[in-house]
C-alpha cells in the first residue's frame, strides 16, 4: 500500500514491511573489519536498543543504515526501499541525530528548521506549524533567534532533534542520544520515543549505558567487535543468558568479566 | 616553574610536529617547499631593505640616521609580531580544548599561562630570522660595522618578541572582555585578509602613487619622513633603545652599546613580565569572558517576527534552500568571508595592463585592430569585467561543498538528487555573479557608450563563459572537497585547484575564441559579421555547456564518496 505523508514523498506504510532491515552488513577499512556482517530487522513501533562497547561498530552501523557510509557488502533498506538503489524513498522515511550535532552554526533554529523542511519537502504551513511545535516542546523557543553556534552540547543535540523530527519520520535514528543532555531532556527525549512508537514509528538508537536501553527499549540489539552476539527482548535476553540483570548479559557478551577484574586492582 | 614551562612548550612542539609527521607525503613536501619560497621572498626584501638603510646612512652621514634606521627596523618586526601573537594568544587561552586539564593539573599554573602565550615562539623566530636578521646584517655591511654590531644584532632580535606576546595576552584579555573569543577569531581573520589585499594593492600600484609622491616633492617629502621617524628614535621604546645600542656597536663604542641593549632588555622583560602577571589574574580572576562564542541578546520581537515570516529560505524548492542557506552562513562568518576578498587584488592589474589605465600598456590587439580601425575597449571591458567577477566568485564555487564541513551529513542524508544539490550549490555563486557581472557592463556601457550589438554580444560571452568557468569549479570542488577544516583557508585542495584552472584555460580558449569570431571577420572579412555574430554565439555557448557538463558530470559520479573517510 503507497499513501502520502503529506511531505510530497510516498512510501509504503504495509504492516508487513519491516521499518529498518540489513543483511550482511559489512564495512572494512583496509584489513581491518570494523562491522562483520550484521543482520537486523526492526518493525514498525518498536524502539530498539543498539548497545555495544566503544568502538563496537554501533555508529559505523548506523551510519551505513542511514547511507553516510557505503557498505563495503550486505544491504539495508528503510521501509522497505533500499538504501542504496532507492536513495531518494528511503532517505525521506527517516530522521537522524548524530552523537556529535554538528549542525549549521551560522544559522539560527527558525532558519535551520526552515531549511530542512525545504530539504524534506514539507508544505509550507504544515513546516511553520511543526517548528513552533518542536521549538516550543524542546524549550528553544527563547533561543530560536540566536545562531546554534552559541548553543550548549544540549541545546545544539535537541536543535538536531528536531530538525530529524520535522518531517514526521516513520523511523528515527539516534545515536547516544543522551549524551551531553540534562535529566530534564533526557526524560523529554524518553517521552518523545514513547509518543513515536504510538503512532507507529520504529526507533532504533545506540547508547553504550545499559540503564536507558533497560528502561526505553522493547528490544536490544548486543554488538561486540563489529558482529551481532545477541538479539531479543530484555525478558528473552534474561532466559537465554541466565543473568539477572540486562548490564550482567551486557559485560558477559562484550568481555566485561575483564573490566571488573580491573575495577577490583584499581579499587 | 621553568622547568614545567620548558616541559609544556616541549609538548607543544611535540604536538606541531607529530601533526606534521602524520600529514601524506606530498602535503609535506608542499608545506616545506611552501615555506621555503616564502621565507626566500621575506629574507631577500629585508636583505634590500635593509642594504637600501645602510647605504642611505652612508652616504648621508649628516642626517645622523645611525641610532634611528636599526630602530625602525626592530619596532616594525616587533609590530608584526604583535600581529601574530595576538592570534596564537587568542586562540591557546579561549579556543584551546587543553587549558583546563593543564590548569588542574599538578604544575604551576604560571608555568601553564607562560606557556600558552609562548606557544608560538618558535614560529615568531622563524619570522625573526627571515625578516629582522637579514634587514640587520645587511644593513651592517652596507654601513661597513664591525664585528661587535653582529653580536649585538643577534642578541637584539633573540630578545625582541617577549614584549609582544607579552602585549598581545593584554589585548586578548580586553578583547574577550567584550566580545567572544569566536567571533573575535573571524574579525581578526577579516582584518588579516584585508591587510593583505590593502599590501597587494599597494604593491600593484606602487608605480602610480610612487611615481606621483616622488616626482611631486622628492627630497621635501623625504626630509619630513625622517623627521616624523627621528621624533621617534628618542622614546622610551625597547627597540629604539636596542636601535641606539646597534648604533654605538657598529662604530665599535662597546661602552655604549652594552647600555643600550642593557636598557633593551630591562624594558623588554620587566614589560613582559608585567604583562604576564597581569593577564594571569586578569584570566585567573574570571575578569575576561570565559565563554568562547556569545549567547545574543534575546529579544521577543525578534523571536515573534522570526516566527511570522518564513521568508524566502521556508519557501524554496530544495535546491533554492541550499542557495538561501549558503548566501546565510557565508557573509556571517567573516573568517570565510573575508576569502571572497582576496581577488581584488587583481583588480589594478586588469586596470593597468587589460584596460590600458598604466602608462604604456599596451593592449595585445591594439597594433592589430587600430590599424582595421576597430575599437578594442569593448573586449578588454568584457574581458576585465569577467575576470574581476569570475575570480571574485569562483572562491564560492570552489568551496562549495567544502564549506559544509563537518555539517555535511545533513545533505547527506536528506532525501535530495546529487543534481538538485549540485544546482543549489552553482546557483549560489552563479546569481550573484550574473547580478554584479551585468551591473559592471551596463556601467561600462554607460561610461564608454558602445554600440549596443556590440554591447549585448559582449554581455553574453561574459555571462556564459562566467557560467561555464563557475561550473567548473564546483565539478572539481566535489572530489576534493575538504570537510574537516577549521581554517577557512585549509578548505580548497590543490588537486582540485590545478584541474579547475587547466579546464578553464581549455574553456578560455576554445569558448573565447569562438566568441571572437564577429571581431574576426570584421577584420578579414567584413561582410560575414553577421553570421559570425550568430554562429559565435551558438557555438562558444554549445561548447561551453559540452565542457562543463563533463566536468559537473564527474563530480556528480564523485558525489556519493564526499565524507566516508572524514
Amino acid at each position: 500500500m503507497i499513501s502520502d505523508n503529506g511531505t510530497g514523498f510516498q512510501y509504503s506504510s504495509a504492516g508487513n514491511v519491516p521499518a529498518i532491515s540489513a543483511q550482511g552488513l559489512r564495512k572494512s577499512y583496509g584489513a581491518h573489519e570494523a562491522v562483520k556482517g550484521v543482520d537486523i530487522l526492526i518493525r514498525p513501533g518498536e524502539i530498539v536498543g543498539f548497545l555495544g562497547p566503544n568502538g563496537a561498530g554501533k555508529t559505523t552501523t548506523i551510519k551505513m543504515l542511514t547511507g553516510l557510509l557505503k557498505p563495503t557488502a550486505g544491504k539495508a533498506a528503510i521501509m522497505g526501499h533500499d538504501i542504496e538503489a532507492d536513495p531518494i524513498a528511503a532517505k525521506a522515511q527517516f530522521g537522524y541525530v548524530p552523537d556529535t550535532p554538528n549542525l549549521y552554526g551560522k544559522l539560527n533554529a527558525w532558519e535551520f528548521l526552515r531549511f530542512m523542511s525545504r530539504l524534506y519537502r514539507v508544505p509550507i504551513d504544515q513546516a511553520e506549524r511543526r517548528a513552533n511545535e518542536l521549538l516550543r516542546i524542546f524549550d528553544l523557543t527563547d533561543a530560536a533567534t540566536d545562531m546554534i553556534e552559541g548553543y550548549s552540547h544540549g541545546m545544539q543535540q535537541k536543535m538536531a532533534l528536531a530538525g530529524a523530527l520535522i518531517h514526521n519520520p516513520n523511523v528515527l535514528f539516534l545515536d547516544e542520544p543522551t549524551v551531553g543532555l540534562d535529566p530534564r531532556s533526557a526524560r523529554l527525549i524518553k517521552d518523545m520515543l514513547g509518543q513515536l512508537r504510538e503512532r507507529g514509528a520504529a526507533v532504533f538508537f545506540s547508547t553504550h549505558i545499559v540503564e536507558i536501553a533497560e528502561r526505553m527499549c522493547d528490544r536490544v540489539i548486543i554488538i561486540n567487535n563489529g558482529a551481532i552476539v545477541a538479539t531479543g527482548t530484555i525478558a528473552e535476553l534474561r532466559g537465554t543468558q541466565g543473568q539477572s540483570s540486562l548490564e550482567d548479559i551486557f559485560l558477559k557478551l562484550t568481555g566485561g568479566a575483564e573490566y571488573a577484574e580491573m575495577a577490583e586492582v584499581l579499587a | 616553574m621553568i622547568a614545567d614551562t620548558w616541559l609544556l612548550l616541549m609538548l607543544r612542539l611535540q604536538i606541531g610536529w607529530n601533526n606534521f609527521k602524520s600529514r601524506k607525503l606530498l602535503p609535506k613536501v608542499l608545506t616545506v617547499i611552501g615555506a621555503l619560497w616564502v621565507g626566500g621572498v621575506l629574507v631577500a626584501t629585508s636583505g634590500v631593505i635593509g642594504t637600501f638603510a645602510g647605504v642611505l646612512v652612508s652616504d648621508n652621514p649628516d642626517q645622523h640616521l645611525e641610532a634611528l634606521l636599526p630602530g625602525v627596523i626592530l619596532t616594525a618586526v616587533t609590530l608584526l609580531v604583535l600581529l601574530t601573537s595576538f592570534g596564537t594568544a587568542l586562540g591557546s587561552l579561549f579556543l584551546s580544548s587543553d587549558l583546563e586539564l593543564l590548569m588542574s593539573a599538578p604544575v604551576n599554573r604560571r608555568a601553564v599561562f607562560a606557556s600558552k602565550l609562548l606557544d608560538g615562539m618558535v614560529w615568531n623566530y622563524a619570522l625573526l630570522a627571515a625578516t629582522a636578521l637579514p634587514a640587520l646584517i645587511s644593513y651592517g655591511i652596507a654601513a661597513q660595522y664591525g664585528p661587535l654590531y653582529y653580536v649585538a644584532a643577534l642578541l637584539a632580535v633573540t630578545g625582541t618578541p617577549l614584549l609582544p606576546v607579552g602585549l598581545s595576552a593584554i589585548l586578548v584579555m580586553l578583547v574577550a572582555r567584550f566580545a567572544p573569543a569566536r567571533r573575535v577569531r573571524e574579525v581578526l581573520g577579516l582584518f588579516g585578509a584585508l591587510f593583505g589585499i590593502s599590501c597587494g594593492l599597494i604593491s600593484q600600484t606602487s608605480r602610480l602613487w610612487g611615481r606621483q609622491i616622488f616626482n611631486s616633492n622628492g627630497p621635501a617629502t623625504l626630509e619630513s619622513f625622517l623627521d616624523g621617524l627621528r621624533g621617534v628614535a628618542n622614546l622610551p621604546i625597547p627597540s629604539m633603545v636596542a636601535g641606539h645600542g646597534l648604533a654605538a656597536a657598529g662604530v665599535g663604542d662597546l661602552l655604549g652599546a652594552g647600555a643600550g641593549l642593557a636598557g633593551f632588555f630591562v624594558l623588554t622583560f620587566g614589560l613582559f613580565g608585567g604583562c604576564l602577571l597581569l593577564a594571569e589574574n586578569l584570566y585567573a580572576s574570571g575578569w575576561v569572558r570565559m565563554q568562547s562564542s556569545g549567547s545574543a541578546k534575546r529579544s521577543k520581537e525578534r523571536a515573534v517576527r522570526a516566527a511570522s515570516h518564513s521568508g524566502l529560505l521556508g519557501k524554496a524548492s530544495a535546491s533554492m534552500a541550499i542557495v538561501f542557506k549558503d548566501w546565510r552562513v557565508l557573509p556571517r562568518d567573516l573568517r570565510n568571508f573575508a576569502q571572497l576578498f582576496a581577488p581584488l587584488v587583481f583588480i589594478p592589474i586588469v586596470y593597468l595592463n587589460v584596460l590600458g589605465g598604466g602608462r604604456g600598456s599596451r593592449n595585445p590587439f591594439s597594433s592589430l585592430t587600430e590599424h582595421n580601425g576597430i575599437d578594442p575597449t569593448g573586449i578588454y571591458v568584457s574581458a576585465g569585467v569577467l575576470a574581476i567577477t569570475v575570480l571574485f566568485f569562483a572562491r564560492i564555487a570552489a568551496t562549495s561543498i567544502s564549506m559544509e564541513g563537518r555539517s555535511w551529513w545533513i545533505l547527506k542524508i536528506a532525501p535530495i538528487t546529487g543534481l538538485e544539490l549540485l544546482r543549489g550549490k552553482l546557483l549560489a555563486s552563479l546569481i550573484p555573479f550574473m547580478a554584479l557581472s551585468t551591473i559592471l557592463m551596463i556601467a561600462a556601457e554607460l561610461w564608454k557608450g558602445f554600440n549596443l550589438l556590440w554591447f549585448f554580444y559582449g554581455w553574453l560571452a561574459v555571462e556564459v563563459l562566467g557560467a561555464g568557468l563557475l561550473a567548473i569549479e564546483i565539478g572539481f570542488a566535489v572530489p576534493w572537497a575538504r570537510l574537516n577544516w577549521d581554517d577557512p583557508r585549509r578548505m580548497t585542495s590543490g588537486w582540485g585547484s590545478v584541474f579547475a584552472w587547466i579546464a578553464w584555460i581549455i574553456l578560455g580558449l576554445i569558448a573565447g575564441t569562438l566568441f571572437l569570431l564577429p571581431l574576426l571577420a570584421q577584420l578579414f572579412q567584413p561582410s560575414l559579421v553577421a553570421p559570425a555574430f550568430l554562429v559565435g554565439a551558438l557555438a562558444a555557448t554549445a561548447v561551453t555547456v559540452g565542457i562543463s557538463w563533463l566536468v559537473l558530470a564527474f563530480g556528480l559520479s564523485r558525489l556519493s564518496s564526499v565524507g566516508e573517510s572524514s
